[in-house]
């Protein structure tokens, strides 16, 4: 396994996959600052270029562009208090009121290490994960990797799915996603199902006019609605000279970042959960270290720890999340399900191909994750005066070159005309799907692993028949897909008795 | 009720996932078994659980609708939902228009053109941002995917019909 480690790394270290991982950054980078532009859309973007490349390249351009994201988008929330993500906007509850006292370049060199800090976790805890899940993921039959995906899309469901009607219509989505994902023709017995007599569909829909329509184009729309400058009017904060004292304060306050950290990665290991949410919760715990009620009253006003604690939550929960995608297929969040999407494009099936044959390059994913991580960190500080200029383009000055890569990216899948139909039938579906809240995840992950449900549906009833509904590993899976559907509701009951 | 079904898109998206559920069962029923199992099994949850969505909407309490939403039929934000409805029939018309471009011109004509054109007529951009964004577009595009991806890009319908 440590054989496998280095090679992981090597693999980072050759020519081609250190320029595209670089490539990855650099667009990371200026997604992440960029309000309006999401990671999740954007790697459904990049992901049409990633065809001509092999996996040890693809790996390191996707992933090192989506974990530098968050890392990025801390410099928007701090500078105008705008999230430059949805993950980053605990930041801003401190980040901002430091930028508005002039303590912006303080607030920015801690928010920057420590959310390198909270990567190199992360991703260490992927590394340290791998040789205890693979026993478990080895032991799953068919069965079991049937209900995994069930489960997969109930937590998700679960969690991006709003109000008392969100885990049905996550549901839903995921079943609308399993349905499109039948189209085209069946690997069973070759039947044509859902094809109506177009050829192009005999091949099934293709996952990046898909993914590109659902994702991107609502994103095209909504900068077109909002039809401003990209951070708005909001005058820039000021940066001032303290980088240095914030980095400083991310070391005398290591053991918090630590925390948070592990927070933020045990929150991207369950699935769905995502960093929407613990951001929250390790800002809430920076808060708890304060030790008197006028320490606690400086927070929300400017206190350092609570920069620290959301940027370090952020960044190390990419590699928690990497966890449950690579090993069983079940996604810690939307970036991630997306990022599903590009492992099978590239013939690549998570479980255990993943933790055997595929080891190296699972552990160059936690090398990515470092390296991209250290890379951005280090130019932020070095050019954070110019970087931070970025934000100030206009958002409708990129519509047209955010078209051309979405018909491109779309095109280029099949070379074929009918996947342009597809992203822009995609597209209205995602805006329709955005306009009534509807959650846009399960619908990705219900269409990604439906053929892989499909298989592991039909191989555990040829061979088990119904029994395999019995078997201890299903029935315990199930019991959690359970417990994952109703705890919202248990949690909201108890949180209403407790009230009243 | 009658209002309440006209006004709420999320019914509308049940109604149809519960015909699409129902269509995918029906199909799926005369296929072999190992063609059908999965889609039988899928189309009829969705059939459920969309039919149960939808009587939730119904007969469940109101959600999502503000107060003034109901009291008055209208809200203050109306004016800027207008402005939101505009963009967005505008961006699509764009997105529509790009398509017509792609298959009339082909890509190496039509994506240059968008460009040049949306800066130009919809952002009303000045001439020189116009035309470095485009020349920059132009170089790109040709650099990626021409000359290092080499896409094969057909001719448009057009440029084939001249010949």
């Amino acid at each position: 396994m440590f054989d496998a480690f280095i090679q992981g790394l090597m693999i980072n270290l050759q020519f081609k996959p250190f320029i595209f991982m670089l490539i990855g950054s650099a667009i990371g980078f200026w997604v992440g600052i960029l309000p309006g532009l999401g990671g999740g859309a954007t790697l459904a973007l990049m992901m049409s270029f990633i065809y001509t490349m092999t996996p040890q390249e693809a790996m390191p351009f996707l992933l090192g562009m989506y974990s530098v994201v968050a890392t990025t988008g801390d410099i928007t929330s701090v500078l105008f208090g705008i999230p430059g993500e949805a993950t980053t906007t605990a930041t801003i509850v401190d980040g901002y009121p430091m930028a508005k006292k002039g303590e912006a370049g303080r607030a920015l060199g801690a928010v920057l290490m420590s959310s390198l800090i909270g990567a190199i976790f992360g991703a260490a805890l992927l590394a340290l994960s791998i040789p205890i899940v693979r026993p478990l993921v080895l032991a799953f039959g068919s069965p079991e990797m049937f209900m995994l995906t069930l489960l997969g899309l109930t937590c998700i469901s679960t969690l991006s799915g709003r109000g008392k009607r969100g885990l049905l219509q996550g549901l839903l989505g995921g079943g609308f996603g399993f349905i499109c994902s039948m189209i085209g023709q069946d690997s069973q017995a070759g039947v044509l199902r859902f094809t109506f007599g177009q050829l192009y569909l005999w091949g099934g829909l293709s996952t990046i006019p898909v993914m590109v329509g659902l994702f991107a184009i609502p994103e095209i729309v909504n900068l077109a609605v909002s039809g401003t400058a990209i951070a708005g009017d909001v005058p820039l904060g000021k940066l001032g000279k303290g980088v240095r004292q914030g980095i400083k304060d991310t070391f005398q306050n290591f053991w918090l970042v630590v925390r948070c950290s592990l927070i933020g990665s045990f929150f991207g290991i369950l699935p769905g959960v995502g960093g929407g949410v613990s951001q929250w919760v390790a800002y809430a715990h920076a808060t708890q270290s304060a030790k008197t009620d006028e320490e606690r009253a400086g927070f929300g006003k400017g206190d350092v720890r609570g920069v620290l604690g959301p940027g370090a939550s952020n960044n190390s929960k990419e590699g928690g999340a990497l966890i449950p995608t690579i090993a069983f297929g079940v996604p810690g969040g939307p970036g991630m399900a997306i990022l599903l999407g590009a492992f099978f494009v590239m013939g690549l099936v998570p479980g255990p191909e993943m933790l055997t044959k595929h080891l190296a390059l699972t552990y160059s994913m936690v090398w990515t994750i470092v390296i991209a991580n250290i890379i951005a960190v280090t130019v932020c500080l070095l050019f954070i005066d110019r970087i931070a200029k970025l934000t100030t383009i206009r958002g409708n000055l990129m519509i047209p070159f955010l078209l051309f890569l979405c018909f491109i990216g779309a095109f280029s899948s099949n070379n074929h005309y009918g996947d342009l139909i597809v992203l822009m039938v995609f597209g209205v579906i995602g805006c329709i799907l955005m306009r009534y809240d509807w959650p846009r995840p399960p619908f990705i992950l219900g269409f990604v692993l439906g053929r892989f449900a499909e298989i592991n549906l039909f191989a555990a009833t040829l061979r088990y028949k119904a029994h395999w509904l019995y078997r201890p590993k299903v029935m315990i899976i199930l019991l959690i897909t359970v417990a994952f559907a109703l705890a919202p509701y248990i949690l909201k009951k108890r949180r209403l008795s407790n009230e009243e | 009720m009658k209002n309440r079904i006209l006004a709420d898109g999320k019914l509308w998206i049940s109604l149809t996932l519960m015909v699409i559920g129902a269509t995918v069962a029906l199909m799926a029923y005369k296929w072999p078994f190992r063609t059908a199992l999965f889609p039988v099994s899928i189309g009829l949850c969705v059939f459920f659980m969309a039919l149960a969505d939808m009587l939730l909407g119904l007969f469940g309490k109101e959600e999502g609708l503000s107060p003034k939403e109901d009291a008055a039929g209208a809200t203050p934000e109306d004016r800027d939902q207008k402005i939101a409805w505009r963009r967005t029939v505008g961006i699509f018309a764009w997105i529509g228009g790009f398509f017509l471009m792609i298959i009339l011109l082909g890509f190496p004509v039509a994506v240059p053109l968008l460009v040049f054109l949306y800066l130009k007529v919809q952002n009303k951009e000045s001439w020189r941002l116009t035309l470095i964004l485009t020349g920059s577009t132009v170089v790109f595009f040709y650099g990626l995917f021409v000359w290092i991806i080499e896409t094969p890009f057909p001719d448009g319908l057009l440029v084939r019909w001249l010949g």
